[in-house]
């Protein structure tokens, strides 16, 4: 088979890459589908009678992801792997939602939540080719993101958590929105090298968003938005040492301010928090009820589950977001949880693999900010599930039920697909020129 | 930008890393304490599954049904009053008043819910058939219980557990006061839910001696060759020791100063072995340890934290002051005495079957720990042996018993500062040299008053019908 120069179409830089790097995704298509297929198909006999939504759903999720990925590769060139795997998540919450709770109302609003996400995931794929070098319209952006940031002082809910915005119809969580926002300013912030004041603007620029994040006591949004600062300037200028001391002094602050936050307006929920990791079992609090069921939960899937919609994991206390891991492994079993894991490491290795690749520092810090930020999400929420970390209230990316983390997370895949989509034209580019445009032969 | 590339490879690695130890954590994690935490009256599916599924039979060491279920949502229990009531923390209930009866502890297995018996589940589901749980054979017999729960004088409260101390088997057990889980709505006395075996720290008294004489023989050289002062009284660092009725040993040897459990003598002893030696010794005797075994719930028993003041430790020498234990933590320490220094992991359970029959967990002995050599070992059983043959435990020798030695130490500990409230008398020990009957006890009797002439008859009558029933 010989690809000739006829017109540099994206198409062939795929085919192309595909056939270099001797990968084919084809068996991860049909399993990604074929598991969204089976299991709500399977959950449609739940109640005994058939249900009509999760046949539906059964028939779109497969098509969806199927004409997602056509449509996708029609125009970029993509990595297909960290497409089909993000599906395979977004598939997994809808499935799992269905499956816990006896009221569909959850699954279907989650399954309405993936069209507004799989847009996002299409701008995410354009932004990296857009904004290219556009240093100026990110800089213009950045005050409308602290506003964006500062909204729910204006719009909370009396009752709802702090860093909610409630416009009557739509509420929605700015941290969750803005994650990307923010790997995007701070990719092009930290691209440019040393120079202090090159990158002292953005460094205090996230400063100011983990200050906002303190004073709406989203404790565990902030420490995201830290830990992903961090990485990315040391990525970005190479200035480890000064990572280092930012990190210590982080961590002294912390503990000093961990200690006096009993004394502290509304921070005094943080002692008890950090009690309840140390002995959950001591039944001093009331809250410690959430991470007790959560282990309980955790424990009793074994290793291969209790079984798809026969677990009781919808007796913990907002199993749909925050506790969505315990459902995971109650449902489905240690195995199948421990390869859920093993797959957001994957996609985390994929993108950056991307970032690697990629020619141009803004697109590196790009893929790699996203990459960080997932899996730094994915640990901080699995590892309180699991009782190793205090828990915080932050979403399983992708599998968490809720739009503004959904929305939020694709817009950050969309981001890698589209330097994987950047990188595969780049490597088609060279070869043409490395064969004067005469094509290669297999 | 190769330093951006190699930064991100250092990243990607170090975050892989984090993910590889979240998932071995994980699996740790739930292997380690699934068990524990499935088998809580927290546990709402337990609940649940007692209404479809028929729950296992629960048997003693020979066969006697304990309670059994005939159908999903029913169980009944041994018809025998005296039995059901010395068994019934043993057994546990349907509700969640015991946390360490076997149906509490180990529902999950009743249940078959526990995952061993995944595979049988499946073929269970693929079968059609209904849903069984799985059969437990404890290592308690229930004849011996009922026996040594009649010895107690009517109507006290106390405890007594005896334990093979070659192989962790708890033999017999009994707290009382006793509830009846076959009548959970009747009114019961207050803490009678509570299992003393397991769930109840006491003062140890003079029993705790057998520590502190083993941190002094590992600590103090050629201390059993020394003699000590004994005058009734001893006043030193703010607090006066006395010994038991105010008696006066003289210049006895430290033979004579454990037969005869001085108190001033091992007071000395602490506070010449120091608290940082005794405290490592008591640790050595799993004093502080958080037990996490496999059968039982144990509490854990408390000595000597590390801001213990000089007062402390000399009243920590003759156990009391801070220092609590188990009974079952104090048969253990006897056991370990008897088994040359080794502690075993105790056992209640010695087989788990399925409904059709056929083992698919039998009982595997554990050592716990080592407590001391053998050597110090050997010495501290020649010691118990002469408290019982001429000193404090003498009502603990067993008439027409040859075939080992009578060994223990007694103890009668003050629970309260007001001196008239009296003191719970204790009595732990074993039989030495017996191959056939290796039955370590610790029996204790609240406010029962001296522990040699309450709680040592009881042991050594119990122990009688151990042996004659040839229990191991």
């Amino acid at each position: 088979m010989i690809f000739t120069r006829l017109d540099r179409s994206q198409k062939e830089a795929q085919n192309l890459k595909r056939l270099l790097v001797r990968t084919d995704e084809r068996p991860l298509e049909i399993a990604v589908m074929a598991f969204q297929a089976v299991c709500m198909l399977l959950l449609s006999l739940k109640d005994g009678q058939i249900d009509a939504f999760s046949v539906l759903l059964g028939a779109c999720l497969p098509l969806g992801t199927y004409l997602g990925l056509k449509l996708i590769t029609h125009f970029w060139p993509v990595d297909r792997a960290m497409y089909l795997i993000t599906m395979f998540l977004c598939a997994l919450s809808v499935i799992l939602l269905r499956a816990v709770f006896s009221s569909t109302l959850k699954a279907k609003t989650q399954a309405m939540y993936l069209v507004p996400g799989f847009g996002s995931l299409l701008i995410g794929i354009g932004v990296p080719r857009l904004l290219n070098g556009r240093e100026a319209i990110i800089k213009l952006a950045m005050p409308a993101f602290v506003a964006l940031m500062l909204l729910p002082f204006g719009f909370t809910t009396a009752s709802a958590a702090r860093s909610w915005v409630n416009l009557g119809a739509i509420q929605f969580q700015p941290s969750e929105l803005l994650k990307p926002a923010t790997v995007l300013v701070l990719a092009s912030g930290f691209s440019f090298g040393k120079k202090f004041g090159r990158w002292i603007v953005y460094a205090l620029y996230g400063f100011a968003l983990c200050m906002i994040l303190l004073f709406q006591r989203d404790l565990g949004a902030m420490l995201l938005y830290f830990l992903l600062i961090c990485a990315m300037f040391t990525a970005g200028t190479g200035k480890w040492r000064l990572t280092l001391i930012a990190l210590a002094a982080a961590a002294g602050l912390g503990a000093l301010f961990i200690s006096i936050s009993g004394k502290v307006e509304g921070f005094g929920y943080i002692a008890t928090r950090i009690d309840i990791w140390k002995n959950p079992w001591s039944g001093k609090h009331e809250e410690s009820r959430q991470i007790v069921q959560g282990l309980m939960s955790v424990s009793s899937g074994g290793l291969f589950g209790a079984g798809l919609g026969l677990s009781y994991a919808r007796k913990v206390a907002v199993v749909g977001s925050d506790y969505i891991f315990a459902a995971v492994c109650e449902e489905f079993g240690m195995v199948f949880a421990i390869c859920v894991l093993l797959l957001c490491m994957t996609l985390m290795l994929l993108g950056m693999r991307q970032a690697m690749n990629a020619r141009s520092r803004f697109h590196a810090l790009l893929a790699f900010g996203c990459a960080f930020e997932l899996i730094s999400q994915t640990l901080l929420i699995v590892g309180g599930n699991l009782n190793i970390l205090p828990l915080t209230g932050v979403t399983l990316p992708f599998v968490s039920e809720g739009g503004s983390s959904l929305v939020g997370s694709m817009l950050m895949m969309g981001m890698i697909l589209g330097v994987s989509s950047i990188n595969a034209q780049d490597e088609y580019d060279d070869l043409m020129r490395l064969t004067s445009g005469k094509g290669v032969k297999e | 930008m190769k330093q951006t590339r190699r930064l991100i490879r250092l990243f990607a690695l170090a975050l892989s890393f984090m993910t590889v130890f979240t998932v071995i954590t994980y699996i740790t994690m739930v292997k380690t304490n699934a068990s524990r935490w499935l088998n809580n009256a927290q546990n709402t599916r337990l609940r649940e599954a007692r209404k479809t599924t028929r729950q296992g039979t629960v048997y003693d060491c020979e066969m006697i049904a304990l309670s059994l279920s005939e159908k999903p949502g029913e169980r009944s229990y041994i018809a025998n009053d005296s039995i059901r009531l010395a068994m019934s923390h043993t057994i546990g209930d349907q509700y969640g008043m015991s946390e360490t009866g076997v149906e509490n502890r180990h529902a999950t297995a009743l249940l078959g819910l526990s995952d061993i018996t995944g595979a049988d589940k499946t073929l269970q589901r693929l079968m059609g058939s209904e849903p069984a749980g799985y059969d437990v054979v404890l290592t308690v017999s229930a004849q011996l219980s009922a026996y040594v729960s009649s010895l107690f004088p009517q109507g006290s409260r106390g405890a007594c557990v005896i334990v093979n101390y070659k192989t962790g088997a708890i033999l017999g057990k009994v707290s009382l006061p006793a509830y009846d889980p076959a009548d959970i709505g009747a009114a019961v006395q207050d803490t009678a839910y509570y299992d003393r075996v397991l769930q109840y720290r006491y003062a140890p008294g003079s029993t705790f001696k057998i520590v502190t004489l083993s941190s002094a023989l590992e600590n103090l050289g050629g201390i059993a060759e020394k003699q000590f002062d004994c005058e009734s009284l001893w006043s030193f660092a703010g607090s006066t020791i006395r010994c038991a009725g105010g008696k006066a040993h003289g210049r006895i040897s430290l033979k004579e100063a454990f037969s005869e459990s001085c108190n001033i003598t091992f007071a000395k002893l602490a506070y010449e072995t120091g608290a940082s030696n005794l405290r490592r010794t008591a640790e050595n005797y799993a004093f502080n340890d958080n037990f996490l075994f496999e059968d039982v719930v144990l509490y854990s028993s408390h000595c000597l934290n590390s801001a213990a003041s000089v007062s402390e430790v000399i009243q920590t020498g003759f156990g009391q002051g801070t220092c609590e234990a188990t009974p079952l933590h104090m048969a253990m320490i006897a056991g370990a005495v008897a088994n040359d220094g080794v502690m075993m992991e105790p056992k209640l359970i010695k087989e788990i079957r399925r409904p059709g029959g056929g083992a698919t967990q039998t009982m595997k002995s554990a050592q716990y720990k080592r407590v001391t050599d053998s050597e110090n070992a050997k010495t501290i059983a020649q010691y118990m042996y002469l408290a019982v043959r001429n000193g404090t435990g003498k009502s603990a020798q067993i008439t027409g018993y040859t075939a080992g030695k009578v060994c223990g130490k007694t103890g009668s500990a003050e629970f309260s500062n007001d001196k008239e409230a009296g003191t719970h008398a204790w009595y732990v020990g074993f039989l030495y040299g017996d191959e056939q009957h290796p039955y370590a006890i610790a029996v204790i009797v609240e406010k029962g008053g001296s522990g040699g002439a309450v709680a040592a008859p009881i042991a050594s009558k119990a122990l009688k019908k151990a042996v004659e029933m040839n229990l191991y």
